[in-house]
């Protein structure tokens, strides 16, 4: 008995030795300063109200009054939560089983006072679809697009593969003429299909402008409505080259390109509202510690006339539950986590704007 | 046995997917030139030793050693970790939070350090590892 034991506290101690050989040799983000500092405008802003969901939700997909709407992770399905009765409820807003069959999970799905987009890239399909649930169109893509976003009731702003390259620009799409228009190439040429310079593309309609924050490196860039480039500029961090390294794997059916590293999220999620840019960063500044960042998630601020850091706001994350999805609108932060969502009032204090 | 026999071939036959599954995780990525050999080839050895019930035991030391190591990235990634990724996946599937994955971990330690010691117990009764004592009958 004793020499068995004396064996397995050996093995025990061996075991935890090594992992933790491994812990301290391996490359933990956030572990080392990154060359740059915060300055907090909220340093702890608490949820004014918190709805439980469930893991089906995807994302937010609008916010319309009291009413948040949400993806699942059904094909065709929407939900929404009353937020005076705080009950979440769900429809089909497409009946159609054949077109169901061809939409797949990773699609997104925009809710506004017009009517139901739903942008399915994989599957070159955007479907349009009114309050009453009444189709309305279908429009099926010649190529594969990984981002979109309505600028108007007739065109949204997408990104997708360039015909012929294996990389991706900004244009367009005329819903009514059903054509694609105003290519801009604002990110560098990487030829992986556009998987290091990801981004975020987001739509601002009280300035007009659309917004593309990379997600491994700190690029920002801003265009009209015609996808021209008006301005150009960086979050706070200095990450200037991208975090991510890609490789090709073979599949069964030709390859896929997928990251060959662990994925360095930059900044995670972006929004835009009223003049200014919200970034949820993955970065540490020098004025914080590991443990401090690791259970916050924070929110930078740019004024999008010149793209000038205005500060930023500390959400706390109990139990280092992260942001998924969020949105700003009627002077409030809707933030989708896991399992809830979390309201929470912006400080009325005016944000100041320099140049 | 089969189960870990059934790990090992799976990702020999798809090699090149779990060497990039590998070398997307943080905490492994330094190793990911090697591990994606070595991770299979115990994987084979430790179900091969299972069959021989003289070297079950060494199985079972080697199985015990591999989940106080899950057991510990467990917990060093919920106490230590920037973010905690989607702890899904797996045999067990995706209803596991990282709480529950820690709390398996420990029960499948748990139930190899008993196997180990009925493994021993059930050699030693049987004498394998230890002879039993001689008795001397006089013949009269």
């Amino acid at each position: 008995m004793k020499s068995k034991l004396i064996t397995l506290g050996i093995l025990l101690a061996a075991a935890v030795l090594l992992v933790i050989v491994i812990w301290q040799t391996s490359d933990k983000p956030n572990s080392k300063n990154n060359g740059f500092v915060r300055n907090y405008i909220i340093e702890n802003l608490r949820p004014s109200l918190s709805v439980a969901t469930n893991s089906n939700i995807k994302h937010i997909s609008g916010v319309i009054g009291d009413t948040v709407y949400l993806s699942t992770v059904t094909a065709g399905e929407i939900a929404w939560i009353d937020l005076k009765t705080r009950k979440i409820q769900k429809r089909m807003f497409i009946k159609d089983t054949v077109l169901l069959k061809q939409i797949k999970t990773s699609n997104t799905i925009r809710v506004s006072r017009n009517g139901i987009l739903l942008f399915d890239g994989n599957s070159r399909l955007v479907v349009q679809v009114d309050h009453n649930e009444k189709l309305y169109k279908i429009h099926r893509l010649k190529d594969l697009f990984t981002r979109a976003v309505p600028i108007s009731p007739y065109s949204f702003a997408m990104r997708k593969i360039r015909p012929g390259e294996h990389d991706q620009s900004l244009y367009r799409y005329d819903m009514v003429k059903d054509t694609v228009m105003n290519e801009s190439t604002i990110t560098e040429p990487v030829k992986d299909g556009g998987l290091v310079t990801s981004g975020l593309l987001n739509y601002d309609p009280s300035t007009k402008l659309c917004s593309y924050v990379t997600r491994y490196a700190n690029h920002i860039a801003l265009t009209d409505t015609n996808m021209k480039v008006v301005l150009k500029g960086r979050t706070i961090d200095t990450t200037s080259q991208y975090t991510m390294k890609t490789r090709k794997v073979k599949e069964s059916k030709g390859y896929k390109v997928t990251n060959d590293g662990p994925q360095r999220h930059v900044n995670k999620a972006a929004c835009m509202a009223n003049g200014i840019l919200y970034v949820y960063s993955y970065m540490k500044a020098d004025n914080e510690t590991t443990d401090a960042f690791a259970n916050s998630n924070v929110i930078d601020l740019y004024d999008t006339t010149a793209l000038n850091y205005l500060g930023s706001y500390r959400l706390p994350a109990e139990g280092k539950k992260r942001i998924r999805h969020f949105e700003i609108k009627y002077g409030k932060i809707y933030a989708l986590y896991s399992n809830t969502l979390r309201i929470y009032a912006l400080p009325t204090k005016d944000i100041q704007i320099t140049n | 046995m089969a189960l870990f026999l059934y790990s090992a071939v799976a990702k020999l036959i798809d090699f090149e997917e779990f060497s990039s599954e590998l070398a997307k995780s943080p905490f492994v990525n330094k190793w990911s030139s090697f591990l994606p050999w070595v991770v299979p080839v115990i994987e084979i050895v430790v179900g091969l030793l299972l069959l021989n019930k003289n070297t079950r035991i060494y199985s079972l030391y080697s199985y015990f050693f591999i989940m106080i190591c899950f057991t510990a990235y467990v917990y060093l990634m919920m106490k230590k970790a920037y973010y905690l990724p989607c702890a899904c996946g797996g045999l067990i599937g995706s209803g596991l939070t990282w709480n529950g994955h820690l709390i398996l971990n420990f029960i499948f330690s748990a139930m190899a350090f008993i196997a180990i010691l009925l493994e021993r117990k059930y050699q030693w009764e049987n004498g394998k590892r230890y002879l039993p004592p001689k008795i001397n009958v006089k013949m009269q």
